[in-house]
C-alpha cells in the first residue's frame, strides 16, 4: 500500500491526475495498444484453431503476430501504468482490475509459451494445435470483456 | 436535423442506451469487441498490402480469408454504434470528435470499397508480389491511419460528450 501511496505522489501521477485531456489521450492510446494486442492474439489463435489461412504454415503467422502483440502490449503497459498511477491505491484493490491483470498475465504467458513451442517446431498433432488455438481465443476474448467491464463499471 | 435527432433519442432504442440499468455498458462492450474483431483482423490485410508480412500468400487470398471476420466485426460495431448514437444523438451531433470520427469512417469506407473493387481485377504479378505497387501500399497505410484515428476519436468522445 505504501508503494501505491508513493506512486500517487509522483510527478507523473499528479500530472495525469490533474489533466482530463491528458487522461483522455492516454486512454485513447491505451485502446489503440489493446487493439494491437487483440489483433496479434486473434490472428495467431484463429490460424492455430484452423479457422483461417490454413494454407500458411503456423510459423509464418506466429512471427508477425507476436511482433504486433508485443508492440501493442508495450503501448498498453506504458499508457496503462500512467493511467493507473493517479489512483493506484483505489484501483489496485478492485476485484475487476485484479481479474484483468491476472487474465492479461495468463493470456500473454500462454501465448508466448505456445509461440515458442511452434517456432521450435515441436511436433503438434493438428487436433492439439486446434485446441490450443481455441484456448488462446477464449483467454484473449475474456480479457477484452473484462477490460470493457473495468472501463465501464469501475 | 436537430428535430430528427431528438426524435431518435425518444425512440425505445435511445431509451435502452441512455436510461436502462446496464444498456449503455453492454452496448459499449459489444461495440469494443466488434472493434477488436474488425480492426484487429483488417490490420493483417493492411500489413499484407504494405508487404510487411504474410507475403507467402497472395494478397487476394489473405483478403478473402479475413474478409468474413472483419465484415462480421464491422457489422457488430455498426449496429451497436447506431444504438449508442440513438441514446445521445443531439450531444453527439455537436461533438467535434464525433464529427471527425464519422468523416474518417467515410474515408476508410471509400478506401475499402476502392480496394475491394481493385482486388477482383488484380493482375497475377501484383497479387503475388512480396512488395505490392505503391497504390496498394498507400491504400494499406491509409487504412491503418484511418482506423487508428477512428479508435482515437471514439475514446475521446467518452471524455468530451458527458
Amino acid at each position: 500500500m505504501q508503494l501505491f501511496a508513493w506512486l500517487e505522489s509522483t510527478t507523473l501521477a499528479r500530472t495525469v491526475g490533474e489533466s482530463l485531456s491528458l487522461t483522455a489521450w492516454l486512454s485513447a492510446a491505451h485502446l489503440i495498444g489493446f487493439t494491437l494486442v487483440m489483433s496479434g492474439g486473434l490472428i495467431w489463435n484463429l490460424r492455430a484453431s484452423g479457422a483461417l489461412l490454413t494454407s500458411q504454415p503456423t510459423e509464418s503467422i506466429a512471427r508477425p503476430a507476436i511482433r504486433v502483440l508485443a508492440t501493442g502490449l508495450a503501448i498498453s503497459l506504458l499508457t496503462g501504468f500512467a493511467l493507473f498511477a493517479p489512483r493506484a491505491s483505489y484501483t489496485a484493490l478492485g476485484g475487476v482490475f485484479q481479474l484483468k491483470m491476472a487474465l492479461l498475465l495468463a493470456a500473454a504467458s500462454y501465448q508466448l509459451s505456445l509461440n515458442r513451442a511452434v517456432l521450435r517446431r515441436l511436433d503438434f498433432k493438428p487436433s492439439l494445435l486446434h485446441a490450443s488455438g481455441v484456448m488462446g481465443l477464449l483467454l484473449w476474448i475474456s480479457l477484452a470483456l473484462v477490460a470493457c467491464w473495468f472501463i465501464l463499471f469501475e | 436535423m436537430f428535430e430528427m435527432l431528438e426524435w431518435l433519442e425518444g425512440t425505445a432504442l435511445g431509451g435502452i442506451a441512455r436510461e436502462s440499468l446496464y444498456g449503455f455498458q453492454i452496448l459499449v462492450a459489444i461495440h469494443i469487441v466488434g472493434l477488436m474483431f474488425s480492426v484487429g483482423t483488417l490490420l493483417w490485410v493492411d500489413l499484407r498490402m504494405l508487404g510487411i508480412c504474410l507475403t507467402g500468400s497472395r494478397l487476394s487470398t489473405v483478403y478473402r480469408a479475413l474478409s468474413k471476420w472483419f465484415t462480421v466485426g464491422f457489422g457488430v460495431m455498426f449496429l451497436s454504434g447506431i444504438a449508442l448514437f440513438a441514446g445521445f444523438a443531439t450531444s453527439a451531433y455537436e461533438n467535434t470528435y464525433f464529427r471527425i470520427k464519422i468523416v474518417v469512417i467515410m474515408l476508410a469506407g471509400i478506401n475499402a470499397i476502392a480496394f475491394h473493387t481493385m482486388v477482383k481485377k488484380l493482375p497475377g504479378d501484383m497479387d503475388t508480389a512480396d512488395r505490392p505497387p505503391v497504390t496498394i501500399r498507400l491504400a494499406g497505410f491509409a487504412s491503418i491511419v484511418f482506423w487508428a484515428s477512428v479508435i482515437f476519436c471514439g475514446r475521446m468522445i467518452s471524455y468530451t460528450l458527458f
